[in-house]
């Protein structure tokens, strides 16, 4: 498609001139900005739309979801006639409707599995519009590992909250305010192995004015962000504002000394081309051909390598190869014999323990991947990536 | 040198309000606890402490000394808002 300059009516007025007298506006580093938006709910939905308005030069949208009946009340980019359409392929086009001069990626998948390290450093800013502390944890974990500055919002019935987390700054970030009790609420989630727990979703009352409201500050925060110009929220902070009655504050999280998110960000040393038949034994060559040895390379997400039945009398055995937190708990019932199955994890690769058969597919690594790697010479980072 | 600490407790909102003394020991993750117990705060929703005196939201994992809690400090117990 052909990027067509700003349009320019015949009174020689332009979609930006009300930005244009802000004093402090710059409408080129908006157009030049890059911002991924994790979640295509209320929150994303305003978010998403003020974006747009705002001319955000590049926005990714990731979210799993299609569009139901119920999302209607809140999701100003969704009509009847998108039920049962992804989320983010809808938003992509109505956003296009609304500014044709940006462009716009829709990622309809999972942000713990389908989205690289390296593609997130694609991007200036995470907008992180999600629904439970597990994927904002997910979040956390990557804007650390990729260095990338992220915003959380959060709304109740009349009440929300935004956050900023800078993973270039010495401040608290979101695994920083995770409780105990938190943790526990998450954990039960998952079986004790990891195994995904067939539970009922939380649907928490919301509405659209709220959303809006939020949306609106996490916004405001970006431009901000993007513009250099403080204010509004430092690192680490978050605002929360209750609209009846009427309370509102900016609280500074307290930093946890034990907290691991911190120490996630490591630059890329080795970077490999993303091929998904690569198999193990050509990667783990690659990196020693870069001059290391006693290469462990650690996966970002723990697979099920092969599930066994712990019947002496049955056969079964099943290649999996799929993150454990995808897989179900139920599942791990035989379907020979009816008894529980045992797996085999695979959360890192070694010349001496790995399958160096396994490929890239096997492994479920998204394009443009960063992983952490242990070796003799020290930690490095792995960069496979996708040349066009 | 005296081994608790007398704080006024509330809710964000102001609804429910309670001075308490409580052991320097207590953790901020207790204090939550019983708040949302003694005030039947919903219980599908987490909570946090916001020392007002110097706008922090505290860990929760630590003890009001550690936590730099003094005497008559307010504590304002809000919830993390988890919907989007
Ligand atoms: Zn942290
Ligand atoms: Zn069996």
């Amino acid at each position: 498609m052909i990027q067509t300059p700003s349009q320019t009516t015949t009174t020689g007025e332009t979609r930006y001139d009300r930005h244009h007298l802000i004093r402090w506006w710059n409408q080129q580093r908006l157009t030049d900005a890059s911002i991924l938006v994790a979640g295509a709910g209320a929150l994303g939905n305003e978010v998403l739309k003020n974006l747009s308005l705002l001319g955000v030069g590049r926005i990714t949208i990731i979210d799993f979801d299609t569009v139901s009946i119920s999302n209607l009340t809140r999701s100003v980019l969704f009509r009847e006639s998108d039920i049962g359409l992804p989320k983010v392929e809808v938003a992509r086009k109505r956003l296009l409707e609304i500014n044709p001069e940006i462009s716009v990626t829709a990622i309809n998948g999972d942000l713990e599995f389908d989205l690289g390290v390296g593609e997130i450093q694609t991007h200036d800013l995470i907008l992180a519009d999600l629904d439970s502390v597990n994927a904002r944890w997910l979040i956390n974990q990557l804007a650390y590992r990729a260095g990338i500055p992220w915003i959380n919002a959060g709304i109740g019935v009349s009440q929300g909250e935004v956050s900023f987390f800078d993973p270039n700054t010495e401040a608290a970030c979101y695994e920083c305010s995770i409780s105990e009790k938190m943790w526990q609420r998450r954990n039960e989630r998952y079986s004790c192995q990891g195994l995904k727990r067939e539970l009922p979703q939380n649907t928490m009352p919301t509405t659209a004015t709220i959303a809006s409201t939020i949306a609106g500050i996490q916004v405001q925060q970006a431009v901000l962000y993007l513009h250099n110009y403080p204010g509004l929220l430092d690192s680490g902070e978050k605002i929360y504002l209750e609209l009846t009655p009427w309370t509102t504050f900016k609280v500074a999280i307290n930093r946890r000394d034990d907290c691991l998110a911190h120490d996630l960000t490591i630059k890329p040393t080795v970077k490999i081309k993303y091929d998904s038949n690569l198999t193990v034994k050509t990667i783990l060559e690659q990196i020693e051909a870069s001059g290391f040895t006693e290469v462990v390379l650690w996966l970002r997400n723990e697979l099920i390598g092969t599930m066994q039945c712990l019947n002496p009398d049955c056969t079964d055995e099943e290649v999996v190869n799929r993150p454990i937190t995808q897989y179900s708990e139920s599942k791990l019932v035989c379907p020979k014999c009816g008894v529980e199955r045992d797996f085999e994890k695979i959360s890192y690769l070694s010349k001496q323990e790995s399958n160096l058969d396994l490929t890239l597919q096997d492994l479920k690594l998204p394009d443009n991947e960063i992983l952490h790697c242990e070796t003799a010479q020290g930690n490095i980072a792995v960069q496979f990536l996708t040349i066009n | 040198m005296s081994d608790s600490v007398s704080i006024i407790a509330r809710t964000a909102d102001q609804t429910r309000k309670a001075a308490v003394s409580l052991p320097l020991q207590t953790t901020v993750s207790q204090v939550l606890e019983q708040a949302q117990q003694q005030w039947n705060l919903p219980n599908d929703h987490d909570y946090a402490a916001r020392l007002e005196r110097t706008n922090e939201q505290l860990d929760s994992a630590s003890d009001l000394a550690s936590a730099g809690v003094q005497n008559d400090d307010v504590i304002e117990i809000f919830p993390i808002l988890k919907a989007g």
